[in-house]
């Protein structure tokens, strides 16, 4: 299996922890991901403009080459989808491809990483790479923009599939009414305040199931319940202390991968207990 | 917040029209106003407007409260009202096409101020790191100093690294973010000869013009 | 006749309708020089109007008429009973469709291009009338039996309505009769109890003798005409005889796995039952049983009824709530609305008491309306349900009567409570303290302690809301029952496109269908209270009384004839319905098996068939009078997709003004010769559109197609076919719009190549 990769932004920063846990993992599962050469930013939600956020998107599907293009980032995949819709547009398509150095025709597949494990490669062949069954307890916590508002690869409402790939681990998916709402990483710089109060609903309901981690599939969400669990503690007065864990990092324990390999020691809320607890 | 009354002055067709024709204005005729917009809206509390009643306003024409109000740039995309809306209206890229317009308009805001940052990030680097953009936000916010500790967190975690992240070659963007200029002032010229239309060309209903007949 | 023949034209300007997009006076002026009489008038089907028709036949000025209208569904019949009166043969008088199939659809293309259209239209119609000859319908004996599918409200009020003039079987799919509405608590807007009122009239149906009835069984299959049906009625097993078992209980309390049961204590009929899934077969039923009533062997049944009309009264269902994710239905104390009445109604399996999953009181209840309604996503259904307004005020009404203090939310959108009684009831919950929220609930979320948090905006002020509910109650949209379509297609009757019947006219015929012998009550012609139910009810059997009073149903007389035959028996292989056979080497024609369909007609080798008054000669002669006028897209409908044409009229669906319908009794009939002709006479293009859903035809139009595809690509000219029920007028109006242009482009394309040959051969034939 080859993919064209898209890896976005964070990858660069923010989520160094995602990117070494992606590669450790995909290595061993034999998936190949060929980084796109000389990429651009998607444009995330603060390119005001749709014509050119489009083009940015545009950009990367056509330096897909055939292949499938896969992104590890909710944001990133929001915006190829999205873009894939609005060429269906001829007009803009022709505007769009005027300032493309190479044209593209619309037809490249994107695909979220967790698209990738769940659908295309399989649940059963992952099983087979499982070395120790998770005996834990986790919040499958897709974010919104994994399924919304092109919700092909799964339900926008009360999606399954990372649900189901914690099951695939040995792991128990607690039920999380609140899967798909939204963390306030959008705003995080822009409305602190009100980008805290999202991330604590989804924090103090977490917190409520009694799971020991909440996975999710997106630095963006990663960085909010993460590295801002602190600043919700101090400004709400609440005590959360939930380990933030990539589905990569939670397939990589599984697999026998080792923490650090999995970056799993950048957390911003300590890990230590949980890997401990997970069997490591 | 001081309401205006509601009458044919303050009321814009042509921007109604030119709302209701793209792609994020679809479907917004059908509106009934049922709100399930705003009871799915995550930060609905922070707007000036709910997004049902941002709708109701474009039925109407209310250009000037549409492009200054707040709830524009509140919106956080997570598209919980696009998919359950029962008429099909997506307000979340309602928003996106309003935000452009408001800027061209020289409506101006603190996102606004971010998303200007932003873009110009990408344009010089054509990938966005997190410690460029969050100091070039500071020069115009100062409040911005207070997030120093978390800065500081997440460097010694090696997760922001001071490098800026680059394209080997950003210049093929350049007519990409060309695109984005003509289409704000297309947009922006529409806007404006919309406006001028309605000044040559008042409808203005007959009992005013007498008036103003009267006056000369 | 031996006088020459003399058709009048009447044209109708239906108060604007046809007269503001189509100039009539020129319509009329285009037909000088025609032997012809022209007039036009205001309402046609007024008195002054048909009065003017009967007194022209009365002077002996004409003794054929052609009318321009609305849709011939709308007043054929009147129009012909009305020159039959006057003398003349009623096949004599055509309505030619002005107002759905042209003034009302295309108002983009211009005057020129209608007016047009209508004189084409009106010159094939008089070419045709030339040549038509009179006929009279055949009578055929009407069985004088009705089946009633469906037992609920409109079902047994049907029957009973019915049953002391004419022989009723009443069918029910269910073990008992009554349908949703035995499981209704209280009915609005009075609050008497439903069973009460519902009891009675199922014991009188039970005790009729002009009713036989059957539970657990449905219609299995369909064959025969209207008016003399022979259908086939699947019985599912019971295991205990209905007739023998006297309801002692004597079963029930033997059976170790509570498999056998009464349904519930005034269940019609009176007798018990045994759920398959729970009966462990060790037979101690069928030893107590005093009556030898047990039958643990029983197996699925089938019988055989002959009967001259159905009714039908298949009602609704709930639609299921599951797909709106995010209202986590189904979680412990969120529950439809139907389920809600359930606990409550004779069916009840809590004893009548209103609880949660825990078994106590709900304190907060909140009810959820247009749970799927209102909806033009795709995801639910668009129209509204009609009836959850008052019965959630009901509920609500119900929840405060049985406990003061306990707190009922309803969220609404628009609060619908029209009609007689309604507003009052309204205004009468809301005394009662009912709360009122104007606006659709986002999400419901349940919590640990199974409570439930319902957040919505209130849009009377503009504010999000969160509030916590013991039990959210959903008011699904209410959907037609299962096997609605099936049905439907068996009889030949039409549904529209959100699957409820289509009634032969929307408020003229609400009872009728498109099938004369078919006709429908309650909510499978939409969702309604029980009060329209039973009104519908009274209406189908007064009409199912006078179809079958009339002894005898009139079969159209358009069928084949047999001109010339040499015995090689293809069109007895050809008839799908078994009316032809071989007699003495010579094909025989049973009329009353014959549907008229046609399909023998391209099968004769030797063209020996004709059907009277579609005769080849007879087409070629409307379509050359039709295209002489202007040229245009030729379409071959059937009359089920020319219903469909009709209903994209009334929905002023827009599309070219090039269409020129062409009705046939099916597009069987059609061969080469025909289509040729239409090609060489100037259609663009040709469309053959079927709209039945009888397979026997339907199995062989793609045989068809490619035939005529292939006889007749000399002409290099589009010919394509397509199926549209009635339902899908959207689609059949995108699919003439794409053909039209597609037609346009290549008539275009073809001319001016045309033109370019001529002018290098008068090049050639220069030098």
């Amino acid at each position: 299996m080859k993919y064209s990769y898209y890896p976005g932004c964070a990858q660069h920063g923010t989520a160094v922890d995602y990117r070494m846990s992606v590669e450790a993992v995909f290595r061993r599962l034999g998936i190949e991901l060929e980084e796109i050469k000389n990429w651009n930013c998607c444009g995330a939600l603060h390119v005001d403009d749709m014509t050119t956020r489009v083009a940015l998107s545009a950009r990367t599907l056509a330096a897909g080459k055939g292949l499938d293009v896969a992104t590890p980032c909710n944001l990133c995949y929001s915006n190829l989808m999205r873009a894939n819709t609005a060429l269906e547009d001829t007009s803009l398509k022709n505007r769009v491809n005027g300032a493309l150095a190479s044209k593209y025709d619309g037809d490249a597949k994107p695909k979220h990483l967790l698209e990738v494990i769940v659908k295309d490669m399989g649940l059963p062949k992952l099983s087979e790479h499982v070395k120790h069954q998770l005996k834990i307890k986790a919040v499958p916590y897709y974010g919104c923009l994994l399924t919304r508002p092109e919700n092909k690869f799964d339900s926008p409402e009360n999606p399954k599939s990372l649900d189901n790939l914690i099951l695939a681990l040995g792991a128990e998916p607690v039920k999380y009414y609140y899967k798909t709402k939204c963390c306030g990483g959008p705003i995080l710089i822009t409305n602190e305040g009100l980008a805290l109060e999202l991330a604590k609903d989804l924090l103090v309901m977490a917190k409520e199931t009694g799971a020991d981690c909440m996975v999710v599939t997106c630095p963006m969400c990663h960085l909010q319940l993460d590295a801002k669990q602190k600043a919700v503690e101090a400004k709400f007065n609440i005590k959360i202390d939930m380990p933030i864990i990539y589905f990569t990092q939670l397939m990589g324990l599984a697999m026998g991968i080792a923490p650090k390999e999995l970056g799993l020691d950048k957390h911003l809320v300590p890990t230590d207990k949980f890997i401990a607890k997970a069997g490591r | 917040m001081q309401k205006e009354n509601i009458v044919p002055e303050s009321r814009d067709n042509a921007f109604r029209d030119l709302i209701i024709k793209t792609p994020g204005g679809r479907n917004i005729p059908t509106c009934m106003q049922c709100g399930i917009c705003a009871g799915s809206c995550p930060v609905n509390h922070e707007m000036d407007y709910t997004p049902r009643e941002l709708v109701r306003m474009i039925q109407l024409g209310l250009k000037k409260e549409v492009l200054s109000s707040n709830t524009i740039w509140i919106c956080t995309t997570c598209f919980s009202c696009s998919v359950r809306c029962p008429r099909g209206i997506y307000p979340t890229e309602l928003m996106e096409t309003l935000k452009p317009i408001a800027m061209s308009e020289g409506i101006r805001n603190r996102n606004a101020k971010f998303d200007n940052v932003f873009a110009d990030v990408i344009k010089k680097n054509g990938r966005a790191s997190e410690f460029l953009l969050i100091s070039k936000y500071s020069i115009s916010e100062p409040g911005m100093i207070k997030q120093a500790p978390f800065g500081l967190a997440l460097f010694s975690k090696g997760k922001l690294p001071l490098s800026i992240d680059k394209m080997e070659d950003v210049r093929e963007l350049d007519a990409i973010f060309k695109l984005g200029e003509k289409s704000v002032d297309k947009e922006a010229k529409e806007s404006t000869v919309a406006k001028e239309s309605k000044e040559t060309a008042p409808e203005r209903s007959p009992k005013e013009n007498e008036g103003q007949e009267a006056e000369k | 006749m031996s006088e020459p023949k003399k058709t009048g034209v009447y044209l109708c300007r239906c108060g604007g309708n046809i007269s503001d997009a189509v100039d009539l006076q020129s319509v009329a002026d285009s037909l000088k020089g025609e032997n012809v009489v022209v007039n036009i008038q205001d309402y046609l089907c007024s008195s002054a109007g048909q009065d003017k028709i009967k007194s022209d036949i009365e002077k002996g000025k004409i003794d054929r008429v052609v009318i321009g209208s609305c849709s011939p569904k709308l007043h054929l019949e009147t129009f012909r009973g009305m020159v039959k009166e006057a003398g003349v043969n009623p096949n004599l008088l055509e309505i030619t469709n002005i107002r759905e199939q042209a003034s009302w659809v295309h108002d983009k293309d211009g005057k020129d291009s209608v007016n047009s259209k209508v004189k084409g239209l009106i010159k094939g119609a008089v070419a045709r009338m030339d040549s038509i000859e009179p006929l009279v319908p055949l009578e055929k004996k009407l069985v004088d039996r009705t089946l009633v599918v469906g037992g609920g409200i409109a079902g047994i009020t049907t029957s009973l309505e019915i049953a002391d003039e004419h022989e009723v079987i009443l069918i029910e799919k269910q073990p008992y009769l009554g349908g949703h509405m035995i499981g209704l608590s209280k009915t609005f807007p009075t609050l008497d109890c439903s069973q009460c009122i519902l009891t009675p009239k199922m014991v009188a149906v039970h005790n009729h003798p002009g009713i036989i009835m059957h539970t657990q069984t449905e219609v299995a299959d369909v064959s025969g005409s209207p008016g003399d049906y022979s259908i086939t009625l699947k019985h599912s097993p019971r295991y205990v005889d209905i007739e023998k078992c006297i309801s002692c209980g004597a079963c029930t309390r033997k059976c170790p796995t509570g498999a056998i049961f009464l349904p519930f204590a005034q269940a019609v009929p009176q007798a018990y039952m045994i759920d398959m899934s729970k009966c462990d077969h060790c037979g101690a039923c069928v030893k107590i049983c005093p009556r030898d009533a047990v039958n643990l062997e029983a197996k699925e049944e089938t019988s055989t009824i002959s009967v001259g009309a159905v009714a039908i009264a298949t009602g609704f269902e709930p639609i299921d709530p599951s797909f709106i994710e995010e209202y986590n239905y189904p979680s412990p104390n969120i529950l439809t609305a139907v389920e809600f009445e359930d606990m409550l109604s004779a069916k009840s399996k809590t004893g009548m008491r209103l609880q949660k999953a825990d078994g106590t009181f709900p304190d907060r209840v909140a009810f959820v309306l247009c749970a799927g309604s209102r909806d033009f996503t795709g995801k639910g259904r668009k129209h509204c349900s009609k009836v959850c307004c008052i019965y959630s005020q009901k509920q609500a009404q119900l929840v405060k009567k049985m406990k003061g203090d306990a707190e009922a939310w309803i969220f609404y959108i628009d609060m619908r409570s029209a009609g007689r009684r309604f507003e009052e009831f309204y205004h009468h919950t809301q005394e009662k303290g009912v709360n009122y929220v104007r606006g659709k609930v986002a999400e419901i979320i349940p919590k640990q302690d199974g409570t439930l948090t319902v957040q919505y905006e209130d849009t009377n002020l503009g504010r999000k809301g969160r509030e916590i509910f013991d039990m959210v109650v959903l008011c699904p949209a209410l959907i037609p029952s299962s096997g609605t379509k099936e049905l439907a297609d068996k009889l030949g009757v039409q549904l529209g496109d959100d699957g409820f019947i289509e009634e032969k006219h929307v408020k003229l015929d609400p009872v009728n269908t498109l099938n004369q012998a078919a006709f429908a009550a309650g909510c499978v012609l939409g969702p309604k209270d029980i009060h329209d139910s039973v009104t519908e009810g009274i209406s189908a059997a007064h009409k199912v009384s006078q179809f079958l009073g009339k002894g005898m149903i009139l079969i159209p007389p358009e069928k084949p004839m047999i001109l010339e035959c040499n015995g090689c028996g293809d069109c007895v292989k050809a008839c799908p319905y078994n009316a032809l056979a071989l007699e003495g080497r010579k094909a025989v024609l049973s009329l009353l098996a014959c549907t008229g369909c046609g399909i023998c007609v391209p099968a004769c080798p030797i063209k020996g068939i004709e059907i009277r008054n579609f005769t080849r000669n007879q087409l070629k002669a409307q379509l050359k009078a039709m295209l002489a006028e202007a040229p245009g897209v030729v379409v071959f409908i059937d009359p089920y997709a020319y219903a469909a044409a009709d209903i994209a009229g009334v929905n002023r669906k827009q599309y070219s003004s090039l269409v020129r319908f062409v009705s046939l009794p099916s597009i069987h009939i059609l061969d080469a010769d025909v289509v040729n002709a239409a090609f060489e006479y100037g259609a663009t293009g040709v469309m053959l559109i079927e709209g039945t859903t009888d397979e026997k035809l339907t199995l062989s139009s793609d045989e068809l197609y490619k035939r005529l595809k292939k006889d007749t690509r000399k002409h290099k000219k589009p010919l394509r076919y397509s199926h549209i029920e009635t339902a899908q007028y959207e689609k059949l109006t995108d699919l003439l719009n794409v053909f039209a242009s597609q037609a346009g482009a290549k008539a275009e394309k073809r001319s001016r190549k045309e033109k370019e040959e001529g002018t290098q051969e008068g090049i050639a034939e220069a030098t």
